[in-house]
């Protein structure tokens, strides 16, 4: 019985089809190779990166990403693309089972092996798994497609046409890929029915869709004839789709994996320190070419999705950063320009003058900060990285515009005038305000705080306390630390700070370019830091943080731990050693700082400790967590005029009323600044306030900060 | 056009100023040092009266002590070619510092001084006057534009109440005024080339000049500390402390 139970395979079929679909086969293998070459040539015009570390949990990870999908599904409409992107592998793997059972199985009896098992139960299972994937594949692909072209989401907007390419990829656009893989779903199923409809074959339950439809062909008339000729139509129509794979957008399914694979596996949020200062000729990225290979491969990568977009603070305030559209610009001048230079290449004559050159005024011409990606968009960047968490294929978006600023500040000594008095303040004074560095301290007059340089032995302290620059000169969070230093105290923690020894990590200055300085005050604080050798540190700010901890270790030995004021007031409450006992009957939502948050993945301590206060309701807005919001300040944007349309830190506000809060928590001193500005500008004070965490835990916990 | 641009350092303006507790002078220690600021508008107006004529060298000059240099590295990674710096650790007054930068410019012969109008530690407002009047040359001070056409020179100067422009020929001193310009801020290859231009030490006993001070700083006196302010009840309060106490009417 079960011997029965299958169909003969290319049924109907003659030679001569069969034919053409092992030529276009043939043609299909040359195109992919010529594409593979063609992109590889110019990724790897990019400089060099090492990325080849890891090998096994890298193919680990790019498989569970691609394959699993688990990035796509973050956003609901991720769905669609999982439904038919699960139904293209499962009739990939389907038509490669069919492929085994027929023209490899003559192949391998030739050799003495002999099997067959496109038969019996499992035939029956497969036929049913194919028309379902078959389904998914038509249904998946009109949800896409009535998403893409009548929904229109503004994620979805088309890319600035005038620094687009004039080429096959942007010709067939979306609409080729998805009409293919449609009509390859539609052609299959109407295939399985004819067939069905022409031999008749008595178990055709499984084949749910089939046969119901064969059916329907068979009353219309259809025939073996009709049959044959439909093969070949589907045939066609399968290596229409398959041959856009490689130059068509469709490209992200086979380059995504290979992105995901190389993905950046080190701190997330890092950025590369520049190592050698005194032989480097240039600084920073003006040429496309002057990118690493990944950065080029991140360009080459993007499916123009526009993920990316969804929570940037620039592009959902009409800024002229758009992360999607700079990276698809700068992908379309990357290919404009690879011709020249891959002949400058070739000729070795990229020096003397000789390597053709691109005619004026197009796009391979094209200025890269200036013309493709605009200095303003450069600037505008608030380093918040929603762009890298939205991505789904691992596009490495702020070190590409960070490589910018560096360029324009180191080589040519270019940016917003604002940030002038930051950097001549970080160098001179040791903080972005320029306020004298021997006023660093004055926030603790009267507190009595140990100041590092005058314990007898600095191993007696439990944790160096970290002020950071906001929180010794800004009034504002003078409060804060004094409120934070307060709930240590009555803690019994035993601290101390650096007094006047402290000085700014340098993160303005890095973020806005100015490595060189970064690299100085890095090195310098690394030294102060070493000299009393601490075992832990705390600070309030979260930029403080994440360089302590993240990007110091690229600039001397680091032994020591970095917490953030939220994690260590959660081990302090959870120790029994910090009681909040006084009501605070308001409803509190938090504002999660993009450094802690997305960028170091915590969030949990900081509303276990504000869910520690009695009476305080938490209430989450749908943009928190890893999905939060730039205040506007990162990115070295405290220390700069924003301009757009829109403010950041307004739009941020209203997305927070949604809570219907009368505290806004905050773990961030630059983030406190942007909200309490924008409450005040909605002239909301009356009846809301701004607040670091640490204050509601200290006036819940009865500390006096005065 | 080779331009001389004479430069002081001073304190950061963001340090607190402590006097000695004798009134001779400032406690140094933990004092940010910088350029003059009127002197650093006068390097970048410099820098781009070469850039705009595309020739010409700049030349920073500076009379203190060897560690002075600092200030001098810095104006050359703005740009400067070359700089001097006279050795000199006794106290100056606005005369000498000015018959020093002269016997410089016998030296160097430049077209043209831009310094600043004054240096902010003791606001004399002297040298740019006195070194125009060494060497008999003109003079633009505050200046808030400058331009320069050939041989000669139009420059509008901010005074009391509006804009004057005057207009002399070269060579001639101008001092500098805030409005003059943004210094730029020193490019990474700017200051990797600075480490390697020329900067020359000068002993000043060399010069060969009578720099005995006519002036002498007798004592120095910190501000007195601002009172608190007061609440006061009604007008009619207010107008009775103004007439006894402040005796203002």
């Amino acid at each position: 019985m079960n011997q029965q139970v299958t169909r003969q395979i290319l049924w109907n079929v003659p030679p001569a089809f069969i034919i053409i679909m092992y030529a276009l086969l043939g043609l299909l293998i040359v195109a992919f190779l010529q594409a593979g070459m063609y992109w590889y040539r110019r990724i790897t015009l990019g400089a060099s990166e090492d990325r080849f570390d890891q090998l096994a949990r890298r193919a680990f990870l790019a498989l569970r990403d691609a394959a699993g999908q688990g990035f796509v599904v973050r956003e609901r409409w991720g769905w669609m693309h999982y439904t038919f992107y699960t139904a293209f592998i499962g009739l990939t793997i389907g038509t490669t089972i069919v492929l085994i059972n027929s023209d490899l199985r003559e192949l391998a009896s030739l050799f003495g092996y002999h099997f067959y098992f496109y038969n019996g139960e499992f035939y029956l299972f497969f036929k049913a798994f194919m028309d379902t994937f078959f389904l998914m594949l038509i249904g998946g692909v009109i949800a896409a497609a009535a998403r893409r072209f009548l929904t229109r989401p503004r994620p979805l907007a088309p890319p600035p046409g005038d620094r687009m390419l004039d080429n096959l990829e942007n010709y067939l656009g979306y609409w080729y890929p998805l009409l293919m893989l449609v009509l390859v779903g539609i052609t299959g199923l109407m295939l399985e029915g004819a067939r069905i409809n022409a031999t008749h074959p008595n178990f055709t339950e499984w084949a749910y869709v089939g046969r119901r439809l064969g059916r329907l062909e068979g009353a219309l008339g259809a025939g073996p004839t009709y049959h044959r000729w439909l093969w070949l139509v589907h045939v066609i129509l399968v290596y229409g789709l398959l041959f856009a794979f490689p130059f068509s957008k469709l490209r992200h399914f086979l380059l995504a994996p290979v992105n995901l694979f190389f993905r950046n596996l080190g701190p997330r949020g890092r950025l590369k320190p520049i190592k050698d200062f005194e032989t480097a000729e240039t600084f920073g990225v003006s040429q496309v070419e002057q990118y690493s290979w990944k950065q080029l491969l991140d360009m080459s990568t993007c499916l123009e999705c526009g993920r990316c977009t969804i929570n940037c603070p620039t592009a959902t305030t009409d800024k002229a950063l758009n992360p999607k559209n700079l990276v698809i610009t700068q992908r379309e001048h990357l290919l404009a320009k690879s011709p020249y230079l891959l002949a400058a290449r070739a000729n070795g004559t990229a020096d003397n003058g000789e390597a053709p050159a691109p005619p004026q005024g197009s796009l391979a011409a094209a200025d890269m900060i200036t013309q493709v990606a605009t200095e303003q968009a450069v600037w505008d960047c608030t380093n918040c990285g929603w762009c890298e968490e939205g991505c789904p294929v691992g596009i490495e978006h702020i070190q590409r515009i960070d490589d910018m600023r560096r360029h324009l500040v180191l080589m040519e000594s270019r940016f917003p005038q604002e940030a002038t008095s930051a950097f001549k303040g970080i160098e001179v004074q040791g903080n972005p305000w320029g306020i004298a560095q021997e006023k660093r301290a004055e926030w603790a007059d009267g507190l009595d705080i140990p100041v590092m340089a005058e314990l007898e032995d600095p191993a007696d302290i439990d944790v160096m306390y970290w002020v950071g620059c906001a929180g010794s000169y800004d009034e504002r969070n003078q409060r804060v630390s004094r409120s934070f230093a307060g709930l240590m105290k009555q803690a019994g923690v035993r601290f101390a700070i650096l007094g006047t020894q402290e000085m700014c990590t340098g993160d303005p200055a890095r973020r806005l370019g100015n490595e060189y300085l970064y690299a100085t005050m890095a090195t310098q604080n690394l030294e102060t830091i070493n000299q009393y050798k601490p075992r832990r540190i705390v600070t309030q700010c979260p930029h403080c943080y994440h360089n302590l901890k993240k990007e110091y270790p690229d600039f001397g030995e680091v032994g020591y731990e970095v917490v953030h004021e939220a994690e260590f007031i959660d081990e302090l409450i959870r120790a029994g050693r910090l009681r909040p006992r006084k009501e605070i009957a308001r409803r509190v939502t938090y504002h999660d700082p993009c450094f802690m948050a997305r960028h170091d993945r915590k969030w949990n301590s900081a509303r276990r400790a504000l869910g520690a206060i009695p009476g305080a309701e938490l209430a989450d807005v749908e943009q928190s967590r890893n999905r939060t919001y730039c205040c506007g300040a990162g990115g070295g944007c405290m220390w700069k005029e924003e301009v757009g349309p829109h403010r950041i830190n307004a739009v941020r506000f209203d997305q927070l009323t949604a809570a219907k809060p009368e505290t806004v928590a905050t773990g961030c001193p630059f983030c406190m600044t942007m909200m309490t500005d924008a409450m005040k500008a909605k002239s909301l004070e009356d009846t809301m306030e701004v607040r670091d965490l640490s204050e509601l835990v200290a006036e819940s916990a009865g500390v006096s900060t005065r | 056009m080779k331009i001389l641009v004479p430069l002081k350092r001073v304190p950061d303006p963001a340090t607190t100023i402590r006097i000695l507790a004798d009134g001779t002078g400032i406690a140094t220690d933990n004092v940010k040092w910088v350029i003059n600021p009127f002197d650093e508008i006068a390097i970048e107006e410099a820098l781009r009266i070469k850039e705009r004529l595309k020739t010409g060298e700049v030349v920073l000059l500076t009379i203190g002590q060897s560690n002075w240099q600092e200030q001098l590295r810095t104006g050359l990674a703005m740009g400067a070619d070359r700089a001097k710096l006279v050795v000199n650790d006794q106290p100056l007054d606005t005369l000498a510092i000015a018959r020093v930068i002269a016997k410089i410019v016998a030296e160097e012969q430049p077209q043209l001084v831009i310094l600043g109008k004054q240096a902010i530690d003791d606001d004399s407002n002297q040298v740019g006057q006195m070194l125009a009047e060494l060497l008999g040359w003109p003079q633009a001070t505050f200046a808030s534009k400058v331009d320069i056409e050939g041989e000669r020179c139009t420059v509008i100067r901010e005074v009391d109440g509006g804009l004057e422009t005057v207009a002399f020929p070269l060579p001639a001193v101008i001092t500098t005024d805030l409005r003059l310009n943004e210094p730029r801020y020193a490019s990474l290859p700017g200051i990797m080339k600075a480490r390697k231009k020329e900067l020359k030490e000068i002993p000043i006993g060399s010069l060969g000049l009578d720099l005995t001070p006519k002036l002498k700083i007798k004592e120095l006196k910190a501000p007195p500390k601002r009172q608190a302010g007061r609440k006061v009840g009604s007008v009619e309060e207010l107008v009775k402390l103004l007439h006894e106490e402040a005796k203002l009417i």
